[in-house]
């Protein structure tokens, strides 16, 4: 089983230190407060969250682009030591990234040519030849066909649709084990990101690529992804395959989560939708407990705002961080 | 659709010069709204749906190149109004806007109580300073926003309530049609949720008539009684919401809905290939034609909308 987990991510966390005038440290922002999980082979998980979740900030982690404050990333077997320059520059060779807003990835001043070329050359391929013939896969691969028509356009030149392929082919011409996609889809019209999402999971099937793909909307995760994380709060609160979280959501928040998204249905005109009152916790001063308590239809006083609840494991690769779940963990240690 | 609408627009047309070209953004548009319902007009990027807020509120750039149709509130052509009537009369008294990204457009500077009591100050719409402060206070508690907030400056709240200040905005005035160009498009989903739950809440109480913009089909059906569909300028089908909703007629509206992805649903996604046309010059026949799965030689020419069911569909096999 071990032997087909490309990312392990263990006790993250990743804190922001907040001084006052340069000078005064004033606390922490603790935007990622322990997280575990494994990211098998060929596999697309969805990390979902409000935004102040964390969710961007662990993947920047993951990335390499912020230092882990404790814990570890361990990647296809190896551990990610951050201050080994060589090892880092190895690493991100094997990660792709796609972002949010396309036109902001992009090098105005660079055509389509150059804006390929360059991550070849970084890594050392040095033949002409070579990195021609890879250009032309990465932009057939993305669909930015014919070939010839795109090379020498700039971005500002294409439709947000074709700079986010082209922000993709980036991410893959270096044949990744790993695309990280923060939100690769929030920024363009809804007829086009069916088109993207789905030409992520061509690639992720064609050339076993692993996808974390972080978002904020529910909707698209059950076509793209086997599995899905939600995070609340710098933590992942609950886990599980795609079918059976949005089937079977354990937790509160993931409840209220999938309650607030509307299906495009008439009759919602027509009746108020339950949503839990409040906001999202700050990350400096997390409640204590459990941190979705104060918003929580079910909460159990004296429990869930005293004492964060521990990971359950459910059936079926299911897990939840709710004391709903492990009262009986709590009776047994009492 | 009633003819006597609460607002009835009638073939406008705004048209934008610029240096490469005439944008024709708003092409000839007409539609009716009964008074209290809520019209949602569904468009992507570059259909001109946010134009045609602007043009249904006059707040036009310096470089119109065409500004003309009827835009009758009430029983009261707008358009045969001058600026100043316009602005001190309609404007953030009988209409008010939403924008795109309010919660970016509010004065950093200022208090958000100071802000909020703006428009009843600047038109006019309060005796005094301290009847305008009751109105923002009622229209704070409309929204959902604790009052204590209005004392602080708008980056101590979050984006969801930052939308809310820039919603009690335009509320304030007590106008009877509000438009919201996207209100909930940059916000979360429980955010989203609440904000629709404070629209329907408005609706129920005070009556208001909304019109909603946006390319989000799915939370617009939170709210829409009637739905316009824009492409590339025009308006190519109008219907009541509940039969849009199960039955879109028009191509475009078919391939939009099936590009939606659902929770609650199984379906097949579809997305639609091509790029909508430059407005700049729009092509001669059905805008919709080269991206249409059932294009056919009729559709060279521009089609007129044909009635279907009690609704207006802008397509030739309807006729």
């Amino acid at each position: 089983m071990t032997d087909d987990v490309l990312l392990s991510v263990e006790d993250l966390h990743t804190w922001f230190e907040l001084r006052r005038f340069g000078l005064f440290r004033v606390g922490h922002v603790r935007a990622v407060d322990g997280v575990d999980f494994v990211l098998h082979r060929g596999e697309a998980v969805a990390v979902v969250g409000e935004s102040g979740c964390g969710k961007s900030t662990l993947a920047r982690t993951i990335l390499g682009l912020y230092t882990p404050t404790r814990g570890r990333i361990v990647f296809d077997g190896t551990p990610l030591n951050t201050k080994d320059e060589r090892a880092m520059r190895a690493y991100r060779a094997q990660v792709g990234y796609v972002q949010q807003d396309p036109f902001g990835a992009l090098p105005p001043f660079m055509d389509v040519r150059r804006i390929l070329d360059e991550p070849l050359v970084i890594n050392g391929i040095k033949d002409r030849a070579t990195r021609e013939a890879r250009i032309r896969q990465a932009l057939e691969d993305v669909r930015l066909t014919p070939v010839e028509d795109f090379l020498g356009k700039f971005p500002h030149q294409l439709s947000g649709g074709q700079q986010q392929r082209l922000v993709i082919a980036r991410a893959i011409i270096l044949q990744p084990k790993l695309i990280v996609a923060d939100e690769p889809v929030s920024m363009l019209d809804a007829s086009v990101r069916v088109e993207i999402l789905q030409l992520l999971r061509r690639l992720q099937s064609a050339y076993n690529i692993s996808i974390l793909y972080i978002t904020h909307d529910l909707s698209t995760v059950r076509f793209f992804s086997e599995r899905i994380f939600v995070m609340y709060g710098a933590k992942i609160v609950e886990q599980a395959r795609t079918r059976d979280l949005l089937d079977n959501p354990q937790h509160p928040y993931t409840r209220a989560l999938l309650n607030a998204i509307p299906d495009p249905d008439p009759d919602n005109a027509h009746r108020f939708r339950e949503v839990p009152p409040g906001e999202p916790p700050s990350l400096l001063n997390p409640p204590a407990g459990c941190r979705f308590h104060p918003r929580c239809p079910a909460v159990i006083p004296g429990l869930c705002d005293v004492q964060a609840p521990p990971d359950v494991e459910l059936q079926q690769a299911h897990q939840v961080a709710c004391w709903l779940h492990a009262e009986h963990v709590r009776q047994e240690s009492a | 659709m009633a003819s006597n609408g609460f607002l009835r627009v009638e073939d406008l047309v705004l048209h934008f010069r610029t240096g490469v070209g005439t944008v024709q953004a708003v092409d000839g548009v007409s539609f009716s709204l009964e008074r209290g319902r809520t019209l949602v007009i569904i468009g992507e990027s570059g259909s001109g749906k946010s134009s045609l807020a602007k043009a249904i509120l006059r707040l036009l750039p310096r470089n119109v190149q065409a500004y003309r149709g009827r835009v009758i509130l009430d029983g009261q052509d707008l358009m045969t109004l001058g600026e100043e009537q316009f602005r001190r009369e309609v404007r953030w008294r009988k209409m008010a806007l939403v924008p795109q990204a309010a919660q970016n457009s509010l004065n950093p500077v200022l208090r958000i109580d100071e802000q909020v009591c703006e428009p009843l100050l600047a038109h006019q719409r309060a005796p005094s300073r301290e009847a305008a402060m009751e109105k923002v206070r009622e229209a704070f508690r409309l929204v959902g926003l604790p009052v204590d907030f209005l004392s602080r400056y708008p980056f101590e709240l979050s984006g969801g309530m930052r939308q809310r200040t820039a919603i009690a905005m335009a509320l304030v005035s007590d106008p009877s049609l509000v438009v919201l160009d996207e209100p909930t498009s940059a916000l979360d989903v429980l955010t989203q949720a609440n904000l629709m739950n404070v629209f329907k809440r408005i609706k129920r109480e005070f009556g208001t008539t909304f019109i909603l913009i946006t390319h989000d089909i799915a939370t617009a059906s939170d709210l829409a009684d009637d739905v316009a569909v824009m492409y590339a300028g025009q308006i190519v089908e109008l219907a009541r919401a509940d039969r849009f909703y199960r039955e879109p007629l028009h191509p475009y509206s078919k391939k939009l809905m099936s590009s939606v992805p659902t929770l609650k649903q199984e379906k097949e996604l579809e997305f639609i290939p091509g790029r909508p046309p430059s407005l700049i010059n729009p092509p001669k026949g059905c805008r919709f034609a080269d991206r249409c799965p059932a294009r056919f030689d009729r559709c060279s020419v521009d089609p007129p909308p044909a009635a279907v069911d009690g609704r207006q569909v802008k397509c030739w096999l309807y006729h």
